[in-house]
Order: C-alpha cells, then structure tokens, then sequence
C-alpha cells in the first residue's frame, strides 16, 4: 500500500477527475452507436465488421500494454530508471501495434468506399473506435515526453508524478477498449 | 499481494475473461454453444462487468486509496452517469422506435408506416 505513496496527490486526483469526465464522453459515443446499428444504409453491418480473431489480437496488445506500463511506473517508484525506460518503450511497441492494426482496418473499409460518410452506422463507429484510437495516438505521443523527462532528470517526483498520470490514462483507455471489444465486436457478431 | 503480481494476476484474470467471451461467441457462431443470442449477450455483460471489476482493483488500485475516497466516488459518479446516459438514450429511442401512432407523429411528423419500425 505504501508503494502508491503518490496516488493520493492533488494533481493525480485532477487528471483522474478528467478521465472521469473521459469517461462521460466515450458513454455519449456508445449511446449514439448503440441507437444507430441499424442504420447502415445497405453497407456494412455491425456484423460485418467484426472480424473477431483480428480484434482479439487488438485486445491482447492493449491488455499486455496495460501491464508492462504498470512496471515501468513500480521500476520508477524503485528508482530503477534503466528499467523503467525499457518497460515504457515495450509499452510504446505494443501500443503503436494496436493503432497500426486499427489504422488497416479503417483504411480497409475507406478503400472499399466505407468511409464515415457512407451512412449513420459508419460515422458512428468511426467516431466511436476513432475517438478512442486518437486518445491511444494521444497517449503514445504523451509516452515520449513523459520518457524523456525520466531520462534527463531521473526519478524525481515531478517525474513520477508524470508518469502515475500516464498509466492511469492508459489503463484507462484499455477499461474503454474493453467496452468496445464487447459492445462493438461480440454483440456486432452476434447480430445484436 | 506484491504490486507486480497485482499487475501480473490483472493481466492473466482480464486475459482469461477476454478469451471466455471471445470463445462464447465463437462457440455460437458455429454451434457448439446451443444457447440463443440474447444469453450469450448477457454472458457477455458478465464477462465485461468482472474485467472492468479486475482492472479497476489490480491496474487503477481502487481499493488502496488512502484519505478521503475521491478516486473511488467520483469513479461511481462516472458510472452512474454513464448508466443514465446510455440506458436512458436506449430507453426514448426504442420508445421513438416502437412507439404508439400518436409518438410517431409527434416525433417524425409523418403517418404511422409498422414497416418502418426498427427490429
């Protein structure tokens, strides 16, 4: 319990009161895709976006991603910098994988003509799974501050103040991906 | 529990969850699981709800807050509110959807066609 000597900080109780507010946003996201399912124009359905193996591996990065950036924060906290780099450019690997897979779905569907201007179920999950890839993109960028700021001036508390942010933001945007993985792709499958 | 095996159990428990839905709905889809749809949803509600349970004890440390608990209320709020926002959109739009003569028209301005109901 003593190890997360620094979650109880003022600032780190603000960033959190913003994920909460995060958290309001991507709940209207979910709201406006759960009311236009149906909507898909005779283009894809929720059905036939979920290619379910290839979302799986997505999940698998992420949730991995959630745990080597929870050691990079415990190796700072035990000022073992070195270490904490290395689980923090790991992170990053597995992290820009994801995006990298999400990027070849959407650019899949936009070369067949399925933008998010293609109908009211389009837009929807573009802006769904978008908003949540560009809090991910968002967070990766924020992951090179956040180790360069480790590297030059060590484990300060500044830094680590830094860096308990950051893990709460990506553990975080991993809890929405959840949400995405199964409101999106399994209940897609499903039909529902 | 050392804090990296909290991550550690965090990432196996989430792993685990995620594969039993990830196979439930497998399972449907080529019949080896003979269950309709709707329980298979609700199965997959369940899985959600204990990943969601398992990421916010081992990955955000909700239960280790020391002080006033601000983290752990506020993180409620948000679910209440998501609650609210989420069913309460479901709940006016399939009355919209499925809704009297009388709602149709009060909120498409147009006659009442059963075709064009949702579902």
């Amino acid at each position: 319990m003593t190890t997360h000597a620094h979650t109880h900080d003022t600032p780190v109780l603000g960033f959190w009161l913003y994920l909460m507010s995060d958290c309001i946003l991507f709940a209207g996201l979910f709201a406006t895709y759960a009311v236009l399912t149906g909507e898909t124009f005779g283009g894809p359905t929720p059905r036939d976006l979920a290619n379910l193996p290839f979302v799986l591996g997505e999940t698998m990065l992420l949730l991995a991603s959630s745990m080597t950036a929870g050691f990079a924060l415990l190796f700072a906290r035990r000022h073992r910098r070195t270490l904490a780099l290395g689980a923090l450019a790991i992170t990053f690997a597995l992290g820009a994988s994801f995006l990298a897979l999400e990027m070849s779905e959407f650019r899949h569907l936009i070369s067949e003509g399925y933008g998010p201007a293609y109908s009211a179920y389009l837009s929807a999950f573009f802006t769904l799974v978008g908003t949540h890839g560009a809090h991910v993109m968002a967070g990766l960028l924020w992951m090179m501050v956040v180790a360069a700021h480790l590297a030059i001036k060590g484990t300060t508390a500044g830094s680590l103040r830094k860096l308990t942010a950051l893990t709460l933001f990506w553990h975080f945007l991993d809890i929405v991906w959840i949400c995405i993985f199964t409101f999106v792709y399994l209940f897609g499958a499903l039909s529902l | 529990m050392t804090p990296v095996m909290t991550y550690i159990v965090g990432f196996l428990a989430s792993t685990a969850v995620t594969l039993a839905a990830f196979g439930a709905v497998m399972g449907h889809l080529d019949g080896t699981i003979a269950a309709p749809p709707h329980v298979v949803a609700a199965g997959l509600i369940l899985f959600a709800v204990i990943q969601l349970l398992v990421q916010a004890l081992c990955f955000l440390h909700l239960s280790e807050e020391e002080g006033p608990r601000w983290r752990l209320a506020s993180f409620l709020l948000a679910l209440l509110f998501t609650a609210i926002l989420i069913g309460g959109t479901l709940w006016i739009m399939r009355t919209i959807g499925h809704g009297t003569p009388e709602y149709r028209e009060i909120f498409e301005g147009g006659e009442y066609t059963p075709q064009a109901q949702h579902d």
